[in-house]
């Protein structure tokens, strides 16, 4: 991995932890994560999932193992997505924001029935679909700026 | 990929998951993990991230935005004079004032200690269904879980986790917060709970007869061992017979504004109030001495 991927990288998770205070109840990293597995790179997918998962589970109010759920959730999305889809197809890129938001809204109403945890759903219902409209837009905006870093490592 | 390959690697990911999560469920040790690292990696950003934001307002304050400053020191200086004519005036008063205050001041909580703190998210993630609030404490600085959580009007809530600098602390508002409470005036014993974000509080438990008021004051009554006895926590809006019978139904609001908090106060217990847990040598000698 070159320096400018990991720096690029760095400042994606600096600016989505940023937003994320910003923006309450709301995942920044995962259009990252979902960039990341468009890229087909195993070694820096390797490294990029612990560190979300770390973040994010750091930063809730759950007992450790929503996000890792919630996470390999949308990975399954996104893997049987590409199994129909071209990854670069928008509607693809629509179905994959709505079902992962979708299944936020479950997994977390999920674990907090096996922590035996009052919360708000309206709210909850609120973040997933705040969620769903947020995906798309980091999601390609994530992927403009990449272009350059990508283009960079495959002169390199 | 192959059907069959792309539901064996979901089944096999959620069993992993099961494992995991139950292992964790007994030992804790992935939570502290994700405190010590996630929470302290991001509490780290987001304190140099307000950092910066400060020095900006600062510069763009004091030396940048000085349209109008002219105008404004002229009627300040104005104010001033008035003010220090008035200051004249009341001196006196206020030397009666402070007399009768320090007649009348209850001693503050005895053994706790109170600690200031910035608030530096609400609900960071997506991972925080709960209504809470990331502050810049954490137990190597003062805040345990359970530890108060107050503002200078009244408790907000308590500490929920905490990692080495950073903590998560769960509001008032927050359906799963319950305080035990006492009406200031009435002195009737209740369960102070939260509803929701932008939900009233209920409290809980009030006796059908009891001569509850709209607009009195409730305050810790010190029974759930958390808060101290007697901090304001909210003011009672609403009083109507229950469907339950036995028990009013009765709705307060929050003394303290939960939706604007950027400091809070943590009030901790003084390490010399903690009762120390004795030794099993310590208990044998203790025992020996009372025999003697």
């Amino acid at each position: 991995m070159t320096s400018r991927n990991f720096v690029w990288w760095g400042i994606f998770t600096i600016t989505g932890i940023w937003l994320q205070q910003l923006v309450p109840g709301v995942d920044f990293l995962i259009p990252g994560l979902l960039y990341a597995l468009q890229e087909r790179n195993i070694p820096q997918l390797a490294w990029i999932l612990p560190a979300f998962v770390l973040i994010q589970e750091g930063l809730g109010s759950l007992d450790f193992g929503a996000v890792i759920l919630w996470y390999l959730t949308a990975i399954f999305v996104f893997m049987v997505g590409h199994w129909i889809f071209q990854a670069e197809n928008w509607l693809f890129i629509l179905m994959v924001s709505a079902l992962t938001a979708a299944s936020h809204y479950m997994v977390i109403s999920l674990m907090c029935s096996l922590q035996a945890l009052s919360f708000d759903r309206s709210l909850l219902l609120h973040d997933s679909v705040i969620q769903a409209a947020l995906i798309p837009f980091v999601w390609k905006l994530a992927s403009v700026s990449r272009r350059k870093v990508r283009l960079h490592e495959d002169s390199a | 990929m192959n059907p069959k390959r792309l539901l064996l690697l979901p089944a096999l990911a959620l069993l992993l998951f099961l494992g995991i999560y139950t292992w964790n469920q007994r030992t804790e040790s992935l939570d502290s993990t994700a405190m010590n690292t996630g929470l302290e990696a991001s509490g780290a950003v987001l304190k140099s991230i307000q950092g910066v934001r400060t020095t900006i307002t600062e510069i763009w304050t004091r030396y940048l935005d000085l349209i109008g400053v002219r105008e404004e020191n002229e009627l300040l200086k104005k104010q001033i004079a008035e003010l220090q004519a008035r200051l004249t005036m009341t001196t006196e008063d206020r030397a009666e004032l402070l007399r009768l205050r320090s007649l009348l001041q209850l001693p503050p909580p005895e053994n706790w200690q109170a600690l200031g703190c910035r608030v530096l998210g609400r609900r960071i993630g997506p991972n925080s269904p709960l209504i809470t609030i990331t502050i810049g404490r954490g137990y190597l600085t003062g805040s345990t879980p359970e530890t108060p959580v107050m503002t200078t009007a009244g408790v907000a809530g308590m500490v929920l986790r905490a990692g080495p600098h950073m903590s998560t602390a769960l509001l008032l508002t927050d359906p799963g917060t319950r305080i035990a409470v006492i009406t200031q005036k009435s002195r009737i014993q209740g369960i102070l709970a939260g509803t929701g974000q932008f939900n009233p509080l209920e409290l809980n438990f009030i006796p059908y007869n009891a001569p509850i008021e709209s607009g009195e004051l409730v305050v810790t009554s010190g029974m759930d061992g958390i808060f101290p006895k007697g901090l304001p926590v909210a003011r009672v809006s609403a009083v109507s017979s229950s469907d339950l019978g036995a028990f009013l139904s009765v709705q307060a609001t929050p003394i303290a504004d939960l939706s604007t908090l950027e400091e809070v106060i943590l009030l901790v217990r003084k390490p010399d109030s903690l009762l120390t847990p004795s030794s099993p040598t310590d208990i044998r000698k203790d025992a020996a001495a009372e025999q003697k």
